[in-house]
């Protein structure tokens, strides 16, 4: 148990340190981006920073994911209440239409009613993020043994106690699956908010690809790549101490 | 004490409890059985407001339940089920601390309680307090279960198939472990089982249901001479039924005592306190008409003979 915790430690750290050293390193590759595109007048993105791009990015991403947490697990709490029984199919439902929808699909939707900039990409990416997080919430709390609920409904806990003490605890491991797989996606899915005015990693991206220039697509691509990994990895970190003791072998 | 009176459930248009009355007195162990979907469980789940009775009266201590808070109701009444329903997420001494931490006992006192707990259920503190629920055997955790069930040291306990789900012999040893208990403890135990013999075991009082009504009630030696009807009577064993008789009895009501001081006897004999149903195992087995009966020390206090059960078989 504790080597698999300090083992899913060294990962996010190594990734950080990728992301670190590329943010602040990739305007000093001159010479190997050049050999990616030779004719170009120049190879080193240089409109904006990359730490800035960076910055903007992940704010863009974790203010997603903050909306998405919230209305995600909300959603799944309420239809899961006795009063709220009624509206667990069509929470059911949404979720697993959204999840067929592709993420472009809804930037382009999102525009017309939206304009152009970061407000558009926030909806969404919101909007796409909920998906993956309402399902697994929903199948966090709905996979609860029914004996425990009612064993903490009969030793007199009160419905909040119930929500906070037993069933958010015992749903975690896979809500934070959810929110792990939504925030993944949502990094990659960012970078198409450049297309719309948003400043992004995707920045780099959009302008090689407008100007044939690949040495900018590689750039923000392996930002993003690294940006990604470096949280996929923190996520499957919390994963595992988020586990619950019945998920691991007995040790007797 | 647990009064019901006129109680009746209704799911949709089903009928699950139909008009029972039942009054279990304090420190009063009483059994309800029945077979599948008889109504029983549900009997117990009024009690504590896990579901709530459609019409008629229930009272726990002479209170009405539905003029007391279902939560403060419920940390009153302990309460054990079959699938146990432990936390998983917490350890075996969390799980216990449950309802004095719910009623806000200071944290000395919850661990007193916690140690006093595991000691009473013969659950080491130091090998237990810190397993988690996945790390118990089925009995282990069944104990864990009943004491969770007397944290709060409420004076009613409601049990619903406590033991239904676990081997023969660890069931038998936990039986026992309720009995060894109750005889210190004293609480108002409503058991709920579809075994007849774990209730003619443990019960003072037995309530047989059928069909969401009470069919008889009474002590499992007024049961066993006089059943109500066929469906007690096959409840009760049928053919077996003086098997079962046998069992409630001491060695020591139907043996002929000895007149003078006795001697230690060695070889086949039995104690006086074991009960008739063994003696005649052991005839049978021996193929012998009759036994020295002893006492605790070994020594011969009477004699006990085949002949005098079938002629005074009756209590």
């Amino acid at each position: 148990m504790k080597d698999v915790r300090q083992a899913a430690w060294r990962w996010p750290l190594l990734w950080l340190s990728l992301l670190m050293a590329a943010t602040v390193g990739l305007p000093h590759f001159e010479a190997a981006l050049r050999v990616i595109e030779p004719g170009a007048r120049a190879v080193i993105y240089t409109q904006a920073p990359f730490g800035g791009l960076l910055v903007e990015h992940l704010l863009l991403v974790a203010a997603a994911a903050g909306l998405s947490i919230a209305l995600g697990v909300g959603a799944a709490v309420l239809v899961s209440r006795p009063w709220g029984k009624d509206f667990l199919p069509l929470a059911g439902q949404v979720a697993s239409i959204g999840q067929t929808f592709p993420p472009v699909a809804v930037l382009a939707l999102a525009v017309p009613a939206l304009g152009f900039g970061a407000l558009p990409t926030l909806f969404a990416l919101t909007l796409y993020g909920v998906l993956p997080i309402l399902r697994n919430s929903l199948a966090g709390l709905r996979g609860i043994d029914p004996a425990v609920l009612e064993a903490a409904r009969g030793m007199g806990m009160s419905p909040v106690q119930v929500l906070w003490q037993v069933e958010l605890p015992l749903a975690l491991e896979v809500i934070i699956a959810g929110i792990r797989t939504s925030v993944t996606i949502n990094i990659a899915t960012a970078a198409l908010g450049s297309t719309i005015g948003a400043s992004t990693l995707g920045d780099p991206i959009i302008a090689g690809l407008v100007n044939g220039n690949t040495a900018y697509v590689v750039q923000g691509a392996v930002l993003i790549g690294l940006l990604a990994l470096t949280v996929d990895s923190l996520f499957e970190w919390l994963q595992v101490g988020a586990a619950t003791p019945s998920a691991q072998p007995a040790r007797t | 004490m647990i009064e019901l009176l006129n109680v009746s459930k209704t799911f949709g248009t089903t009928l699950a409890v139909d008009g029972i009355s039942l009054k279990v007195e304090a420190g009063e162990l009483c059994a309800l059985v029945g077979t599948s979907g008889c109504g029983k469980s549900t009997t117990l789940r009024m009690i504590n407001r896990l579901c709530a009775h459609s019409a008629g009266e229930i009272r726990i201590e002479g209170q009405r339940i539905d003029q007391l808070d279902p939560q403060v109701l419920r940390r009153r009444i302990g309460y054990a089920i079959q699938s146990t329903g432990l936390f998983p997420h917490w350890t075996v001494a969390r799980n216990i601390a449950v309802v004095p931490r719910l009623l806000g006992w200071p944290a000395a006192r919850v661990r007193e309680r916690v140690e006093h707990l595991l000691a009473l259920l013969e659950l080491p503190a130091e090998e237990f307090a810190g397993k988690y629920p996945s790390q118990l055997s089925g009995g282990q955790a069944q104990r864990v279960g009943v004491a969770r069930a007397l944290a709060g040291d409420p004076d009613i306990l409601l049990m619903d198939e406590p033991f239904g789900a676990l081997d023969p012999i660890t069931r038998e040893s936990l039986q026992n472990e309720l009995l060894r208990i109750q005889s210190q403890l004293h609480k108002t135990i409503l058991f709920v089982t579809h075994d007849m013999d774990e209730a003619l075991k443990l019960a003072n009082r037995i309530v047989v249901m059928e069909k969401g009504r009470i069919v008889q009630q009474g002590t499992p030696g007024a049961l066993l001479a006089n059943p109500s009807n066929a469906f007690v009577e096959n409840l009760l064993g049928g053919q077996e039924r003086g098997l079962k008789q046998a069992g409630l009895q001491q060695v020591a009501a139907l043996m002929q005592p000895l007149g003078t001081a006795g001697t230690r006897v060695e070889g086949l004999c039995i104690k006086a306190c074991d009960s008739v149903r063994q003696a005649i195992s052991i005839m049978l087995w021996q193929r012998c008409d009759r036994l020295s009966v002893v006492d605790g020390d070994g020594i011969q206090v009477g004699i006990l003979y085949l002949d005098s059960l079938v002629r005074r078989g009756a209590p």
